[in-house]
Parts: structure tokens; sequence; C-alpha cells
């Protein structure tokens, strides 16, 4: 059974090689490359943070405005619209193009929601008296978090262009590697947020004011 | 394949026109780009040179008041500004897409659209970074920005903005085309040609373009921070609210550490590619050479808090840093010392592509070794911040980096054009740009160690420092002469042309196996490699000492089963069509991200213009559909 | 190819060592599947959770990761509002669990765990890089700081 799992895996692998020196496709390859580069930016983005934590001079606090069980809710919905991107790859590789599309719409319809929760967030940060300039945390914050928004946003978009393409039969199951492509970018994005959610909301969000700093009390 | 055959709707017709702007505007041809990307390079090597003139104008005498301070903190940020983005790196993006699609038997590089978007990505880029000699406001925070200077509180002009906005374009501009020569280089490389049968010059591209793509993400991030800190008001280097000022020279030098053996590695590889031809031997150490490339792009990433040692970074990182850095010496050395021993019992041939790469050797050793000294922490507390610094990264980047240029240019030229560059010119060429770069920069050593500190813009006639400015302003001025005769040797050189031929050099790579310049497909048939410098063995196999005594067929011989399922004659090969879509991308990018100085419209102008090109882009294929008859 | 003749290769540099990329697509086969550990039972759970005869999981398999991870962010959720084991021990709790979930995403949904290395070449060297450069700029930073 594992040996014939083998044999026919090497089968199919061996239609999916591409005529380059390497056989690697070079639109993967690419997108390969450009998320190692994506790892840097996100890094130098998340590094500035940890440097900053603590360090704001006043109010509010990560304490005072983080909300884990909202952004659990959140980080879910992410991690369900990979799976969606995941099911709608493995539906359009098979042909079936009813289940393709429900997929690719539902990954998009998660990523908007995701999307929302954000931007509710947002809302009733600056409503507690949080931007981008009240202090370290709000600049840190809000510039990560957006910039992965903004990835987010981008993404929604290109799936829309492919669910919109499988319409016009430019999406088929021989060049599913459009939508492979799409679907790296996707789960890069999506990782980065396992990464932010822990980094930022679990470890830090129980910062409060550091020393000699004075407390943040809500509307005062 | 078949997605082409739906209908796409148009607002413009596809550009088809081989000549004329239109021609230019559209191409997606890694030559025509790499010609751009020249021709810009080199213009603003001309202003970046006015500009340091006139440096050295103000310099020349103690108490000069020829220059305003002003005046002066904008030349020198903006010279460095634009002879390390605008003129070092496009030089070498100019050297890679001519040569890499030829050096490994390609017809394209991998995504030639992308390729276009890189060049006006860049030339956008540079153009929003020089608004300020029109606006009267140039970038005045020197060319690493540091903060808080840079910020709004202490500089509120509208220069620094518009330098971090044109960096970040130039910035997007080289991970695209980093991205693109990785690709390339993995995937595109003819039938045979593994990585270790690859050019030098072609692996160094390899190692930078790796570095372009992880390093540039950095400063990518800096110059979003500095930006909104200067547009939105945010904290991230604003002092008042807690921004810490030493991290935005982390975040610099991460970058800038990288950065410099990204300016000076494709010099190492055009070096390699001109000493054995002229030397008439291999290169020796091909694998030391290529792994002490390798070696230094590693070592780059850790040695950055060398510009930082009188920050105060403690005695433990201070040493770890000096460490690191004295490390990189090592490769760098084995390089050097393999250069030489190429040229060892070699049949030199002695004309100006090889002098130029052997002044390379000589003034890169002399920077090369007064960099050890900052490497020494004690001592470059002394030297932090003084002339000898600025003698320090001029040779390794004037008598290193340009001089390689240089030598590719004169080495190159034949192919790119068909016609010779003069010899007895470019001696001269070659005699004045190294007696100058001496004059000017040999003295500023001196002037360091006696504690004359750099972007000062004047200073008193007690000190002692005039005779030796004057020497240095002179040399400064011979260096322009050798400039200009090197245009004029270009332009007398297209006078009276002197044709070059396929290989006037007698050289050992691809390249030079076909026609000068290369026809726009470049290879009739993509070539079988079999050995490194397998051109330089079709045409002296009995050089080759092969321990199977396989002798490889001469050049232009094939096998007739071969040529059956190739393309015929070049009329058959396939070639990515021209589109206008990458400038109007660039466009629409530079447009917005300008449009940040400008006001909203500006940047739903530049939105709609760039989603309109990104889109048009996707859903245009790469190729039309061929008609079905053929002559 | 023989083991004993790398270092030999390496030396006489003929182009041909480990380095090299295959010349044809045909040399180079893509990776046999196999389970992490190798331990039969352990292979045959795996088999069944992952094998789709092509070069990615099952849906099977993609629904076991999903629940998998759902699980990982749910208990995070639950470890942060209980107290037991001391922030930093919380924190290493917490950062672990956000490593295996990267991974799974990385490994069955990037289908990393089924595609030639290259891929995972590139991209453990630029995490590596990352994680060694920042965490050397966030030791130098935490001496600094004025905070």
């Amino acid at each position: 059974m594992a040996q014939q799992a083998i044999t026919e895996y090497h089968a199919e692998a061996q239609d999916t090689t591409y005529n380059t020196s390497t056989g690697l496709s070079n639109r993967k390859l690419l997108m390969w490359a450009f998320l190692a580069s994506d790892v840097m930016f996100f890094g130098t983005f998340i590094a500035t943070y940890l440097v900053y934590r603590n360090r704001s001079l006043v109010g509010p606090y990560p304490e005072n405005v983080l909300d884990i069980p909202i952004t659990t809710i959140s980080t879910f919905v992410l991690l369900m619209s990979s799976l969606a991107m995941v099911l709608a790859l493995h539906y359009v590789r098979e042909g079936a193009k009813g289940p393709g599309r429900f997929w690719i719409a539902m990954t998009a319809f998660l990523g908007l929601v995701f999307i929302i929760f954000q931007v509710v967030e947002f809302s009733t940060f600056v409503n507690e008296g949080l931007t981008p300039r009240t202090n370290l945390f709000g600049t840190t914050f809000f510039i990560l978090t957006g910039f992965h928004g903004a990835h987010v946003t981008i993404g929604v978009m290109w799936l829309l262009m492919l669910l919109y393409g499988s319409f016009k039969g430019t999406l088929r199951s021989d060049n599913s590697l459009d939508l492979e492509i799409a679907g790296l970018y996707w789960h890069f994005v999506d990782i980065v947020w396992i990464v932010i959610f822990t980094v930022v909301y679990l470890v830090t969000a129980n910062d409060g004011a550091p020393p000699g700093a004075p407390p943040f009390i809500h509307g005062g | 394949m078949t997605s082409t055959t739906m209908s796409i709707p148009r607002i413009f017709d596809r550009p088809k026109s081989t000549s004329g702007i239109w021609s230019w505007l559209g191409t997606v041809d890694h030559k025509r780009i790499g010609t751009l990307y020249g021709i810009t390079a080199f213009l603003w090597f001309l202003v970046g040179g006015i500009e340091a003139l006139m440096i050295r104008a103000q310099l020349a005498r103690a108490d000069s008041d020829l220059i305003s301070p002003e005046t002066f903190n904008q030349l020198f940020t903006m010279h460095g500004t634009t002879m390390v983005f605008l003129v070092v790196m496009p030089m070498s993006a100019a050297f890679f897409n001519w040569l890499i699609p030829l050096q490994i038997g390609a017809r394209d590089v991998a995504f030639p659209r992308m390729n276009a978007l890189s060049f006006w990505l860049f030339l956008f880029g540079g153009l929003l970074i020089n608004v300020g000699w029109f606006t009267g406001d140039s970038p005045n925070g020197g060319w690493f920005g540091y903060a808080p200077n840079s910020g709004i509180t202490f500089n509120s002009g509208s220069g620094m903005t518009f330098w971090a906005i044109g960096l970040s374009i130039l910035g997007v501009a080289s991970i695209a085309a980093g991205l693109n020569f990785i690709v390339t280089i993995f995937n595109m490389r003819a039938p045979g040609m593994t990585l270790f049968k690859m050019p030098v010059f072609t692996w160094m591209t390899l190692i930078t373009s790796v570095l372009l793509v992880l390093a540039i993400p950095v400063i990518g991030v800096a110059l979003i921070q500095i930006g909104t800190d200067r547009l939105y008001g945010t904290n991230f280097y604003n002092s008042i609210n807690g921004g810490d000022p030493v991290l935005w020279q982390h975040m610099f030098w991460l970058f800038g550490h990288p950065e410099v053996y990204i300016l000076i590695l494709p010099a190492m590889g055009i070096v390699s590619e001109v000493l054995p031809t002229f030397s008439r031997k291999p290169l020796f150490g091909y694998p030391f050479i290529v792994f002490s490339g390798i070696g230094i792009a590693f070592l780059g990433w850790f040695v950055w808090a060398h510009h930082m040692f009188t920050v105060g970074l403690g005695p433990a990182a201070t040493s770890a840093f000096a460490i690191s850095t004295m490390a990189i010496a090592i490769p760098t050395g084995i390089k050097i010392l393999n250069w030489m021993a190429t040229m060892v019992r070699g049949s030199i041939k002695i004309n100006t592509p090889m002098l130029f790469s052997i002044s390379f050797i000589a003034m890169f050793t002399i920077g090369g070794l007064s960099g050890v000294m900052h490497a020494a922490a004690p001592s470059d507390a002394q030297q932090q911040d003084t002339y000898f610094v600025v003698a320090h990264f001029h040779y390794v980047l004037f008598g290193g980096a340009l001089m390689a240029i240089f030598s590719g240019i004169y080495y190159w030229w034949p192919k790119m054009t068909g016609y010779m560059l003069n010899d007895k010119q470019g001696l001269v060429v070659w005699f004045l740009m190294l007696l100058g770069f001496n004059l000017q920069f040999a003295p500023m050593h001196w002037l360091g160690l006696d504690g004359m500190p750099r972007r000062i813009f004047t200073y008193s006639s007690e000190q002692g420092w005039e005779g030796l400015n004057a020497l240095a302003s002179t040399g400064g001025l011979i260096l322009a002469i050798g400039i200009l005769t090197f245009l004029f040797n270009v332009w007398y050189s297209k006078r009276n042309k002197v044709m070059a031929g396929n290989d006037p050099w007698d050289a050992r790579t691809l390249e030079w196996s076909i026609p000068s310049p290369p026809p726009h497909y470049n290879f009739e048939q993509i070539p079988e490699v079999e050995y490194r410098d397998d051109f330089w063995y079709q045409k002296y196999p009995e050089l080759l000492e092969h321990e199977d005594g396989h002798v490889p067929a001469p050049a232009g011989a094939q096998d007739d089963d071969e040529a059956a399922h190739d393309e015929h004659g070049g009329h058959g090969i396939h070639l990515p069509d021209m589109s206008y879509y990458p400038i109007m991308a660039a466009a629409g990018v530079a447009i917005g991200m300008g449009g940040l100085m400008a006001g909203y419209w500006v940047i739903v102008v530049g939105g709609i213009l760039g989603m309109w090109g990104i889109i048009g882009w996707s859903l245009e294929p790469v190729n039309d559909p061929e008609p079905d008859v053929e002559h | 190819m023989p083991e004993d003749n790398q270092t030999k290769k390496l030396l006489t540099h003929d182009g041909n060592g480990w380095w090299d990329l295959p010349r044809t697509h045909q040399e180079q086969k893509d990776p046999p599947r196999e389970g992490p550990i190798g331990d039969p039972w352990f292979k045959q759970a795996w088999d069944f959770v992952t094998y789709a005869g092509v070069s990615h999981a099952s849906v099977r398999g993609y629904l076991f990761i999903a629940v998998i991870l759902s699980i990982f962010t749910f208990l995070e959720w639950r470890l942060f509002s209980i107290e037991a084991f001391g922030d930093s021990g919380r924190n290493a709790i917490m950062l672990a669990m956000s490593a295996v979930k990267f991974t799974m995403v990385v490994a069955f949904f990037m289908h990393l765990r089924f595609e030639r290395k290259y891929y995972s070449f590139i991209f453990g060297a630029a995490m590596a890089l990352g994680i060694g450069v920042f965490l050397a700029l966030l030791l130098l930073q935490r001496h600094h700081g004025v905070g």
C-alpha cells in the first residue's frame, strides 16, 4: 500500500515538473523567493514591535485595549480561510468546477470577515484613545497589523480575480498553478498572523505601564 | 497555451514597432532594458559627479563661502544617495540585464515584463528623489538619513519625505529585479550548465540578487517608519514620545552592510571575467572565488554594528562585531589572491579593460586594508566621522566598484554595440581616472587622521588642512576630465566605427559565441554546455585535459537530430511580446506614492493608473496568438 | 554517487559535486513520502492522513490539520486566561504552540512536505537568517534602550 502510494506519487509528480534547468516552475520559484523577501519585511516590523515593547511613555497600554477572545475568533477565521484555500486548490485540480468556485469564494469571504474584524478592532482602539500617534505601542501595533491587513486585502482581490477567471474559463485544472501560487501567498499571510497573534496578542497582551510611566485611566 | 484563445478587451493596441520612442517604452527585451539602465545610470553619474565637484570646489580653500551650509548638506546627501542607489546599483543592473541571459544561454530573463517594471520603477523613483532640485528643498539628512535628524521635528522640509518615498520605490524595483534574476539563473540555464559551470559574473549576480531580496525589505520597513513619522506623526523615531534613534541606525545598517556587498560583488564578477580573458588562463581557484562570494554575502549580515561602534553598544557586542568584521577580510583576501594568481604566468594582454581591472585589484586592496583598520573598534573610535572614512569607502566604491564597471564597459561595449571603443583613448581615460582618483582620495587619509570631520561645509585656515584639500580638489578636476575624455572616446568610436565581430577578445563565455550586437533572440539554437568556459574549449579543444579524453564537438557543429527539433533559424522563436503595462503600473506607483506629498486626488489618479496597469498586465497573455499562416 | 568522493569532488571541482542541480529534470525524483520518524506504526497513521497520491495532502488530511490548528488556537486562548505556569513558562508554551501551527501550515497547506527540497531550502534559509539577525538586534537593544 505504501509502496504503491509512492509509485503513484512519482507518476503524478512527473507530470508537474517543468522544462527548466531545475524542473521547478518559474512562477512558483518566484513566489517562494518573494515569500523569503516578505519574511524579512514582517521580521523587521515584528522586531520593531518587540524592541519598543514596554517603552510607551503614556497609555493606553496593551492590557488596556487588547481583546484576546475576539482576536482568537478572527485568528480562527483566518486559519479556516487557509483550509478553504487548500480545498479550493484540491477541487480545481480535480476539475470539479462547482466546489472549486465555492471554496475560492469561501476563502475570499473569510478573508473579508477577518478584515472586518480588524476594522472594528482598529476603530474600537481609536475610541478608547489609542491611535498611531498616541505612543510607541500604538505606532508599532497599528503599522504592523495594518500592513498585515493590507496583505490580506491584496490576497482577497487576487482571489476575486481568480474567481472571475474560473467563470471566464482561464482557471482550469490544467493551470491550477495560478491558484496554487495565490494559495502560497494566502497561507504565508496566515502564518504571519500566527506569529503576530502569538507575539503581539498572547505574549504581550498583559503588558501594563512600564516603570516610570503613568497608569492609563479610561476616559481620563 | 490555450488560454490565449480567449479575447481580451483592450484599450490600446499592443506595441509592435521596433524603432522609435514607443519601442523603448513598451520594450521587454533584456538587452534594451539593460541599455536603458546603463544610459540612465550614466546620466545620474554625471549629476552625482557635478555634485561632488561642487563639494570639492567649496572645500578647496579654507573659510570658503562659495556654497551655503544648507546647500552643502543637500549636496553631500544627494551625492551619496545618487552614487549608491542611482549609479552603482543600476550600472550593475545594466550588466545583469545585458549579460545574464547571454552568459547562461537563454533568450530572455524569466519574467520580461517584470524586468521592464523594475527599470521604470527605478527611473521614476530616482526622479522623485531628485524633485528637490526643482522645489529648492533637496534631501539634506545624509544618505543614511539618521533619525531624529531626518525626522519632521528637526527637518521640516519636503526633501527627506521625497527621499523616503523615492527610495522605497527604488527598493521595490530592486526586489523585483533580484527575484527575476534568481529565477532566471536557477531555471533558465542552457542544458548542461550546472551551477558550477556558470561564469563567475553569473554567480556574483545570483549572490547579489539574494542579498537584494533579503536586505531591501529591511530598509523598506525603515523608510516606511520614517515616512509615516514624517507624514502622519507616528512615533517610531520621535524621541519626545520615546522613539529610539539607535533603532534607526540598526535598521539602516542592517540593510546598509549587505548593501555594501550588493555594490561590490557585481564588480568582483566583472573583474573575474576580464582577468582570465586577457591573461589567457582559466580563472584560478574558481570554487574558492565562488564560495568566498557566498561567504562574504553570509558574513555581511552579521557585521552591521561596526558602523555603530561609537554609539556605545557595550564591550561584548563591540568585540563580537569587530571579530566578525575582520573575518570578512578572509574571503575578500582569498579573492584578491586568486585574481592575482590568475595573472601569474599568463600571457597578459594590456589594454583598457585589463588596466581598469588591475586598478580595481590595487585600489580595492587599499580600501580593504583601511576597512580592516576600522574593524578594530578602538581605532575606529578615532576615525569615526572623519575624512579617513570618506577615503576608505571611496577607495572601495570608486576605486573598486566604478573601476570594475568601467572595465566592464570597455570589455562588453563591442558585444553590446558591435564596434570597439578606441583603445588608445581608453588608455588616456584610464590614466586620468586613476591619477585623478588617487590625487583626490589619498590625501583624505591624512586629513582624516589629522582630525578633519566629514560633512563640514568649511574649515578654518589655522587647522592646516588647506594644502591637502586643494590637492584633493585638483584630483577631482582631473577625474572629471577623465570622464569627459570617456565621453569623447564614445563619440569618437561611434563616428569612426571599428567593427568588432563576434569575439574580439578571444574570450571564454557564451555571450561571445553569438553576433555583436546580438540578434533579438540571442541564440539561434540554445547551446549545450559541457565544461566551464565551454566556448573557450570549443575554440581550443586541445587545451582540454579531461580524464575521459573526450573532445567536444567544434563550435557550430550540431547533431542533425538536435537541429531537427530545435527552432528553425530564429524565425520560429517565441519571444515575449512588448507591453505597455509595466510602465503604466510603474507610473501609477510613482504618482500614487508621490501623491502622498501632493494631495489625495493625485493618490487616486496614481492608484487608478497602477491598478489599470496591474490588472491589464495579469489579463494580458505573454504572447499574442500566433497567426496560423507561416511564410 | 558514493559519499566518500565528496571531499575529492569539492577539491577537484569538476562541477558535479553535491551542490549540483540536476542537468535535466528526469535526473532528480521528488522525495519519497515517508513519516517524520520512520516508525512503521506512525508511518501507517501518516499515510492515512496524508495519502492522496499527488503532491499535496488529501481532503481528509487537510481537515485533520485544520482540526489540529483549531485545537491549538483554542488551547492558546484557554492558556491565556489561566495563570498556572508563570509568565515566562506560559510564553514559552505559547511560542511552542505557535511554532507547531506555523510548521503545520507551511508543511501541509503550503505543500513544502511534498515538494522538492529547493523550496524548503529557500524558505528555511530566509527564516533562519531573519530569526538570527532579529534576535541579535533584540539582544543589542535589550542592553541599550532607554526604558
